[in-house]
């Protein structure tokens, strides 16, 4: 394709969106490229260029930008205000897109459409009509591949939901088929230890900010269950028990998946994954800690990443945690044969 | 029912005079100081910003004089401030105090909710006795406003060192005194005229520093460790451009700015940013522009720390600053921002505007500098 080439930063809202994103640029026949994951040069890079005080997964997003700075005509940092119907993302979604320019130095021109379902999508098909145009992409056009992108999107997020690894839901969402339903990784047939890690996707789904906790937890022979493989609707409902909603999408769900896991239990711990510096986290979890402490079951532990972060440190962690959690099904264990 | 509400500036006045006019029992905080600071930080989530901190400061010495109902306002996001009530809540339960909380907020279901509250709040009360409280209450906010816009301007010029805040503590007293609308307006313009009589000429090497940020930070000088106050003494004329009287002006009352193209502080943000990010980031961004447009000297910018919309804004000001060659001072402060720290960044800070006219780098001249070093703590 001779047409220009659009990159497309992977950090924030990328592992909501990508199928969406990447889906609709494929339909308009658009070359788009993901930055690499998340490597030490990229995160460095970030951490260079923004504000002291910016949150880690805002850091290592400029970092992303940059790298792909170079190898791109345009690039695709979309300003996402609300995935859902008047639930926020966060202020800094909210002014990424200035914050790239005033960071990240010299850059392509930047395609910035406003992302905001409060208004039942409406408002997003417009904005992605308005990038198509700007590719020289006629309205017809743009709006099947919207259309085809978002049909991808949800059977993504279908496939995720009946618990298939993401890059089986990956493949069925580009239209392959599915393994038959008994191929589906089981779920802890062997007693294996279970852990709930809560936390932001962006946090969850790039291994080198998070230190590879999901497999370091397996390594332990724990099973992560992350909170999208969670009943949603359960979840929901239990976050939206609080006496006020809570007015950001991530951590309604963080908070929706904490309790209802501490209600109806089902794992023997649960991990909050947090980044050093995101205001929302800050109050909820010491609210999610509260409500554990308050019904005092499940061993519930906090990790903080930032740019910092060393392995050695969490490896400790971790296995402390584990062995906590493995002690008291111990003693549990004796107490009710005894 | 004993009700106390957090401080923010002079905000307890018109609160306590409408309150106390519809026969409420009002127990104002101690006023905000190391031991409400204290307090709050010792029960605060660590990384919560400061305002939430302060409030429960407060919440917990007014408890001490026998509160026991606190009214709070809330909102609805993406800035922190519209969840505070709900963490402080949950804090106070585990604190083992059983204080009630009665949040102002936009209802989420129907305005009955907000009807419902109103009436927890102040009982039976006839329509037109809440009318009448409210107007005192909203004459009070715009005098207050009024005053202390002169006192930031004429502190600077005071022929004897604190005559201006002792008009200002006896205006405070007057107005805190009045019971209706014509009498507030009276004591206002005693004081303007008192303070006028205590100003002399503009000081030799005068400069214009304008004051943009998150509104507790702006308003409360026991947050701010007196910003403003310091760059008054400092030979700096100041304007603010957080007001209470205008936040009320711009989300509770009819917004006049309907079509949002036509306000003036987002037109100028445009440029820069160009879409709202809670808080008060946006109007950081806006109002920098336009104290360069109007020949300020240069802008500080004061944001709690962890401060989600002043984040976005401190990342963009570095750009407005060199486009608009405006010094650009961000400071942010916390429950370990230390007075020494502070003074030291603001002298040089004048002293760098000062060196810039005299060079003929006033506004509009040459580029701009930002140095965005918090004054507490950086890390933990």
């Amino acid at each position: 394709m001779g047409g220009p080439r659009v990159g497309i930063p992977r950090g924030l809202g990328f592992f909501e969106y990508h199928v969406l994103w990447q889906g609709f640029f494929e339909g308009l026949g658009v070359e788009a490229v993901a930055s690499p994951p998340t490597n030490r040069d990229i995160l460095d890079r970030g951490v260079r260029a923004a504000v002291e005080e910016a949150c880690l997964p805002v850091k290592v997003y400029f970092g992303h930008v940059m790298e792909l700075a170079p190898r791109v005509d345009l690039l695709f940092v979309p300003r996402l205000v609300r995935m859902e119907r008047r639930l926020y993302t966060c202020p800094k979604f909210l002014g990424l897109p200035e914050m790239v320019k005033s960071c990240a130095g010299r850059l392509p021109p930047l395609l910035c459409p406003v992302f905001d379902e409060n208004r039942r999508g409406s408002k997003a098909a417009a904005a992605f009509a308005q990038v198509a145009s700007r590719l020289g992409v006629g309205l017809a056009r743009a709006r099947r591949a919207w259309r085809q992108a978002r049909a991808r999107q949800a059977r993504y997020r279908a496939v995720l939901a009946q618990g298939w690894p993401r890059d089986q839901a990956l493949a069925a969402a580009r239209g392959g088929a599915l393994p038959q339903a008994s191929l589906r990784p089981k779920r802890s047939p062997d007693g294996r230890l279970k852990v709930a890690v809560l936390g932001h996707s962006y946090l969850l789904y790039d291994p080198h900010l998070n230190l590879g906790l999901l497999a370091r937890l397996e390594r332990l022979g724990v099973e992560p269950i992350t909170g999208d493989v969670l009943p949603e609707e359960r979840v929901l409902q239990a976050a939206d028990s609080l006496p006020k909603r809570i007015f950001w999408s991530f951590a309604r769900r963080t908070m929706g998946g904490g309790l209802y896991l501490l209600e109806r239990g089902g794992v023997d711990g649960i991990i909050h994954l947090v980044s050093f510096g995101c205001g929302s986290d800050a109050l909820i979890t010491d609210l999610l800690e509260r409500f554990a402490r308050r019904r005092g079951r499940l061993p519930f532990m906090l990790l903080t990443l930032d740019e910092h972060s060393g392995e050695a440190g969490l490896q400790t962690r971790l296995e402390a945690f584990v062995d906590m959690i493995r002690r008291r099904r111990a003693e549990r264990a004796a107490g009710w044969a005894g | 029912m004993k009700v106390t509400f957090p401080h923010m500036g002079t905000l307890y006045i018109p609160v306590r005079a409408m309150l106390s006019s519809l026969g409420v029992d009002v127990v104002v905080p101690p006023p905000v100081d190391g031991r409400a600071v204290a307090l709050g930080a010792k029960h605060a989530p660590e990384l919560a910003c400061f305002p939430l901190k302060v409030n429960l400061g407060n919440y917990l010495l007014a408890r001490e004089l026998g509160a026991d109902t606190i009214l709070m306002a809330g909102g609805t996001g993406p800035c922190r401030f519209g969840y505070y009530a709900q963490v402080q809540r949950e804090i106070l339960r585990d604190l083992g105090l059983g204080y009630e909380m009665i949040v102002l907020e936009p209802p989420q279901g129907h305005l009955r909710e907000l009807r419902d509250k109103l009436r927890r709040l102040v009982g039976r009360r006839s329509l037109a006795d809440v009318l009448r409280a409210i107007r005192l209450a909203w004459s009070m906010f715009k005098a207050l406003d009024e005053v202390d816009r002169e006192v930031l301007k004429l502190r600077c010029r005071e022929l004897k060192r604190g005559a201006v805040d002792r008009v200002r503590a006896r205006w405070l007293e007057w107005v805190g005194r009045a019971r209706t609308p014509a009498e507030v307006k009276r004591a206002r313009d005693r004081a303007l005229r008192a303070l006028a009589r205590v100003a002399g000429p503009p000081p030799r090497g005068l400069v214009r520093v304008g004051l943009v940020g998150e509104i507790f930070m702006v308003l409360e000088p026991a947050a701010n460790l007196g910003v403003a106050e310091r760059l008054n003494r400092l030979g700096a004329e100041v304007d603010q451009s957080v007001w209470l009287s205008d936040w009320i002006r711009s989300h509770v009352l009819p917004n006049p700015f309907r079509f949002k193209r036509l306000d003036p502080v987002r037109r100028a943000a445009r440029p820069y940013l160009s879409h709202f990010v809670g808080g008060e980031g946006l109007e950081s961004v806006g109002n920098t522009v336009r104290y360069a447009q109007r020949g300020y000297d240069g802008v500080i910018q004061i944001m709690p720390f962890t401060c989600m919309p002043e984040i976005v804004a401190q990342s963009i000001l570095p750009r407005v600053s060199a486009d608009h060659g405006i010094p650009v001072l961000t400071l942010i402060m916390d429950e370990h921002s230390a007075e020494a720290g502070l003074q030291t960044r603001l002298e040089a800070f004048v002293d760098l505007l000062r060196r810039r006219r005299e060079k003929g780098l006033g506004p509009k001249g040459g580029g701009g500098g930002v140095d965005s070093k918090s004054t507490g703590r950086r890390r933990r």
